[in-house]
Parts: structure tokens; C-alpha cells; sequence
């Protein structure tokens, strides 16, 4: 934890986006296979 | 509706009302009453903002559009997660520490007075309009689909959302819109069930998806860039991006939700929420969408799902409508016995089911297509277009008792959620960017409190009005999401100059903000570019003539400043 303007917050920052982002880019290749898999 | 439906409708409508009313007690003073005293825990908050941005049109418009277009429109919701983390990094640190009330407030405290009051008057404007329409569309349809009054409904859903928002503040509206967003879920899980459950013995989930498939309702990745395209996978992750960040970024009704939060981390979290759950549940709702379309496969659907201008039509032209109808209802017929055909073959190498399939279906749609195109010409009515009907429909004809008032009582829930948090941030901006800013500096505390209930009651009195014009005057639902896309990247533009260019000043966010405008008219004057790009536009051009303008007249503003 780092202490800005009194307020105490979350060091994981930088990694919880990476996360997000690698969340979001996993879910449009699971829509993408799934159109794929029904469409094709 | 029978009795049930009406019931579980009453029961939710007192419910929200008692709930959002029993609230006022704990408002305090006016940071209790716009801010919930910035204490909310981040789930509360991460609903609330899920819930305002879900209005009842776009429960009922997006699984009406999968119906018919497919679930192309998820591309829409890709740049979300990245505006989310972007917003973190920058809107919520920034608006919380400068513990503002309002996003406009702190333009006032980088750039002048100008400013905010420019950017604020343009919200409550863009807004106030806006409000009126999303109490208008799911009243009209309602009313058309379940026989009820137009006016009474939007009365009712108008006034009953503004009674509890003015007398509850922020508390009242984030908390009412967790339940909502409780209720919309359970109505949803339930209709996907129902439809589940309603599909011929012998068709599986996996088959109606199949049909879907080769009927290409579930192309959902279009990579091609075209401009003039509204959803592709660039549109999604660029020109959505610019409409995401500043909806939830530089719109009261958003930035509201995460100021009340305890903290920049838990204001965080709550946007985040968002950006893992959005995709997912706006797959859900297409997903219902194509289940519609998969249960009509095996049983006909209404050739037009307005009834009102269906009969209207009809009613004109008898001899034509009949034989529309009858051309309409065998072309079904063939249609379902090549789904059939198409079923059965599933697992087998054999491509020429598929093939006929595909043909009938191109049949079936092209019918339906030459329905609509003679309601339009019969009813003299250009704009005509069913889809907003397909899902109301659909649930009235084929849900069993209950599940129908559970879901009716859902699109209610998404109406109000929206229209609450709207009417408070409408309250908050007038309150805290008009009156206190330029009418009563030194008012108290009980007083600001006073004037933002009082704001709200306005408010939700001139939504409930303009409601009643736009369901006659299809065009002032046009002219309000354009003003408000000629607004809105602009706006993202002063923020963006605010945020990220330390040499802008005053005169450059305001006149950038003017010349943003006037782009974006300029670019939907004479371009035919998707409206989604406007939001690219207006920012880009807000920031540079914003950064030219400041080199341009630094020290004249400098010298205004001070």
C-alpha cells in the first residue's frame, strides 16, 4: 500500500488492468471461436 | 396481462417507491444528499453505474436487434474495458481529490467559470431532452404492446422515478438500483429458461444456435474498417472508446455514481465492475435475442410486430395486407420444415440442408421485408421500423402468467434506474453549477438540499412532458441523440485538455469546445460517416484548436485568471 494526499491504495493497480485487458481480449476470442464454431 | 402479472407489476412499482422514499431519512446535508455523503460501498456504486447505462430501450432494442441483425451490435461494447481502465487512471483520481460535486465544477477549478457554466447548461440541456425520451420509448411500447394508456404510463414511470429520487438523493437512486439491476437479472434468467424450455422435442440449445448460425445472426467480429459502417470491431475498440470515455467520464449521470464511493480505489473498482461484466451480460441479452429467433423458427411470429400500424395498414389496403399475410405464413411453413431438415442432419457431412435452409430463411426475411416496406408506404410513415416490438412481443404472446409481469416489471426497473440517476444528476448539476455558483454563493446547507429537490420535481415534471411530444414526433428522438453526439466528444475534448495538456487554458477549452461542435455538424452535414465516429471527431478537433488557442493567447488569459 502507498499513502497519496492521506488516502492509503492498492499497489496491484498496474496489474489488476493488465488483468481487465487481458480479460476483455480473452472474451472477444471466445466470441470470435464461438461465431466461428456456429457459423462455419 | 391477467391478474398475476398485474400483481407482481403493482407489487414491484410500491416496492421501489417505498424503498427509494424510506431513504430520505438518512440524506444529511447536500454531500449526503448528491454524494451520498462519499460512502458507498464499490459493488452498490459498480451496479448503480451498470443500471443507469441499461435503459429500458436498450433491454427491449437489443434483443429486438439480435432478432434481426444478428449480435454484431456486442462489437459496440469492446473499447469498454479500455475507457474503464483509462478512467481510472485519470477522471477518478482527479474529480475525487478535487472533491467536486459535479465533473463541470472542476473545470472551473483548471480552466474559468465560462467553462463549467458552458459545459453544464449543454448537459442539463442534452439531458434534460434526453431523460424524456427514455421515459417515451418503453412507454409507447408498452402501451401499443399491452394495450395501456400512453400518457398514464409515462406518468407513471416519470413521477413515481421523480418521488423517490427527490426525496432519497443519490442513496435513494443507488440503492433502488441494485434491486433493479436484482430484478432485471432474475427477469432474464427466467425468459431465457421459458424459451429454453419452449423448443420442438428433438431441438437443442445447441441446434437453434446452429440455425442461428447459418442464418448469420451470430457473426459477431466484423475486422473490415469502414467508416460509413456503425458496428465493426474498429468502431468498437476506437470510436466507442471516444463515446465510452465520455459518457463515463465527462456525463454527471456517471461521474455521480462513482463520486459517492468511499474512496479513488473503491470508485475504481465500481468502473471496473463494469468492464469485466458489460460483454459478457450484453451477450447475454443478444443471446435472448437469437433464442427468440430460434423459437420462431417452429412457431410463426407475427409478420409485423406493431400491431397498431400492422392493423392500420391492413385496414387500408385489406386485399394486399391478406395476401402479404398468407405468402408470409407458407414461406414460415417452409421454413420450418427446412429447420427441421437442417436439424436432423446435424453431425453429417451433407451441406446441401444447410444450403436449402439458408435459402428458405433468405425467403422468409425477404417477405418480411416487403411487409414492412408496405406498412411504410401504406401508412405513409418512412420511419417505420418494428424491431423496438419484437421482444415485448414475443414475451406477451409466449411467457406463462408471471414470468410476464416479472418481466415487464425488469423493463420497468431498466427504465427507472436510468431516469433516476439522471434526474439527480440533472438536480446536483442545476443546483451546484447554477444556483449555488452564480445565484447563492453562501446558501446552507438545508437550503441546497431544498433547491435540489425542488430541481428534480422540475425536472422529472419536463421529462414527463417532452415524453409526451416525442411519442408523437419520431423526429425530436432524432434531433436529441444528435445534439447529444454533437456533444459529447466535444466535451471529451475540454476534459482531455484539462487532464493531459498542462499548457491549455481557459480561452482554448472554451472556444476548442465551440469549434468541437461545430465540426461534428460540419462532419454530419456533409459526410455520411456512422454517428459513432462523431466522438473521434469533436474530441480530436477540441484538443488541437483548445491547444492552438492557448499558445495562441496565453498571457491574455493568464492575466484573466489572476
Amino acid at each position: 500500500m502507498t499513502v497519496v494526499d492521506g488516502e492509503s491504495h492498492s499497489n496491484w493497480w498496474p496489474l489488476i488492468y493488465a488483468g481487465v485487458i487481458a480479460f476483455g481480449a480473452l472474451v472477444i476470442v471466445l466470441l470470435y471461436l464461438f461465431s466461428r464454431h456456429f457459423s462455419g | 396481462m391477467h391478474l398475476l402479472d398485474w400483481l407482481i407489476v403493482s407489487v414491484y412499482l410500491v416496492y421501489v417507491i417505498w424503498h427509494g422514499m424510506r431513504l430520505s431519512r438518512n440524506t444529511g446535508g447536500a454531500e449526503g444528499f448528491f454524494l451520498a455523503g462519499r460512502r458507498l460501498p464499490w459493488w452498490a456504486v459498480g451496479l448503480s453505474v451498470m443500471a443507469t447505462q441499461m435503459s429500458a430501450i436498450t433491454l427491449i432494442g437489443t434483443t429486438g436487434q439480435a432478432y434481426v441483425d444478428g449480435m454484431r451490435f456486442i462489437q459496440f461494447y469492446f473499447g469498454l474495458p479500455l475507457a474503464m481502465i483509462i478512467l481510472c487512471v485519470t477522471a477518478v483520481p482527479f474529480f475525487y481529490r478535487a472533491r467536486v460535486f459535479t465533473a463541470y465544477e472542476y473545470l472551473e477549478q483548471r480552466f474559468d467559470a465560462r467553462t463549467r457554466t458552458l459545459t453544464s447548461f449543454f448537459f442539463l440541456v442534452s439531458r434534460g431532452l434526453g431523460v424524456g425520451v427514455i421515459i417515451a420509448a418503453p412507454s409507447v411500447i408498452l402501451s401499443i404492446v399491452l394495450g395501456w394508456d400512453q400518457i398514464a404510463t409515462i406518468f407513471v414511470i416519470g413521477l413515481s422515478t421523480t418521488a423517490y429520487t427527490m426525496l432519497g438523493g443519490v442513496q435513494a437512486v443507488t440503492w433502488t438500483d441494485v434491486k433493479q439491476m436484482v430484478i432485471i437479472f432474475a427477469g432474464l434468467g427466467i425468459c431465457v429458461f421459458v424459451i429454453l424450455g419452449s423448443l420442438p422435442a428433438g431441438v437443442s440449445f445447441s441446434d437453434s444456435l446452429h440455425l442461428a448460425g447459418a442464418a448469420g445472426k451470430l457473426q459477431t467480429i466484423d475486422f473490415s474498417f469502414d467508416l460509413n459502417e456503425r458496428y465493426t470491431f474498429w468502431s468498437g475498440m476506437i470510436a466507442a472508446l471516444f463515446l465510452f470515455l465520455s459518457y463515463f467520464g465527462c456525463d454527471q449521470s456517471q461521474v455521480q455514481r462513482y463520486l459517492s464511493a468511499r474512496s479513488v480505489d473503491e470508485g475504481r473498482t465500481s468502473l471496473l465492475m463494469s468492464a469485466f461484466l458489460k460483454i459478457p451480460m450484453q451477450f447475454l441479452i443478444l443471446l435472448m435475442g437469437v433464442l427468440v429467433f430460434g423459437f420462431y423458427q417452429f412457431q410463426a411470429p407475427p409478420m409485423i410486430f406493431n400491431e397498431i400500424d400492422a392493423a392500420r395498414a391492413a385496414a387500408l389496403r385489406p386485399v394486399e395486407y391478406e395476401r402479404l399475410q398468407k405468402e408470409f405464413r407458407q414461406l414460415h411453413a417452409d421454413r420450418r420444415d427446412a429447420a427441421m431438415q437442417f436439424v436432423d442432419a446435424q453431425g453429417s457431412d451433407d451441406e446441401s440442408e444447410k444450403a436449402s435452409y439458408i435459402a428458405s430463411n433468405v425467403a422468409f426475411l425477404e417477405k418480411r421485408q416487403e411487409a414492412t416496406e408496405f406498412v411504410r408506404r401504406t401508412n405513409n410513415d418512412r420511419a417505420f421500423n418494428d424491431v423496438n416490438y419484437v421482444f415485448p412481443v414475443f414475451v406477451i404472446q409466449n411467457m406463462p402468467i408471471g414470468v410476464i409481469g416479472l418481466i415487464i416489471a425488469a423493463i420497468l426497473a431498466a427504465a427507472m434506474s436510468s431516469i433516476a440517476a439522471e434526474l439527480n444528476s440533472l438536480a446536483t448539476a442545476s443546483t451546484m453549477d447554477f444556483f449555488k455558483r452564480h445565484f447563492r454563493p453562501a446558501a446552507t446547507e438545508k437550503g441546497l438540499v431544498a433547491f435540489g429537490r425542488l430541481a428534480t420535481l422540475v425536472w422529472g415534471t419536463f421529462a414527463c412532458i417532452v415524453a409526451t411530444f416525442a411519442t408523437n414526433l419520431g423526429s425530436l428522438i432524432e434531433v436529441v441523440n444528435t445534439f447529444g453526439s454533437f456533444f459529447y466528444g466535444s466535451l471529451l475534448g475540454v476534459f482531455v485538455l484539462a487532464f493531459a495538456v498542462p499548457g491549455a487554458r481557459p480561452a482554448g477549452a472554451f472556444y476548442g469546445l465551440l469549434f468541437g461542435i461545430v465540426s461534428v455538424w460540419i462532419a454530419s452535414t456533409f459526410t455520411d460517416i456512422a454517428f459513432l465516429w462523431f466522438n473521434v471527431v469533436g474530441c480530436l478537433v477540441t484538443v488541437a484548436a483548445g491547444y492552438v488557442i492557448s499558445q495562441l493567447i496565453p498571457e491574455r488569459d493568464n492575466a484573466q485568471q489572476e
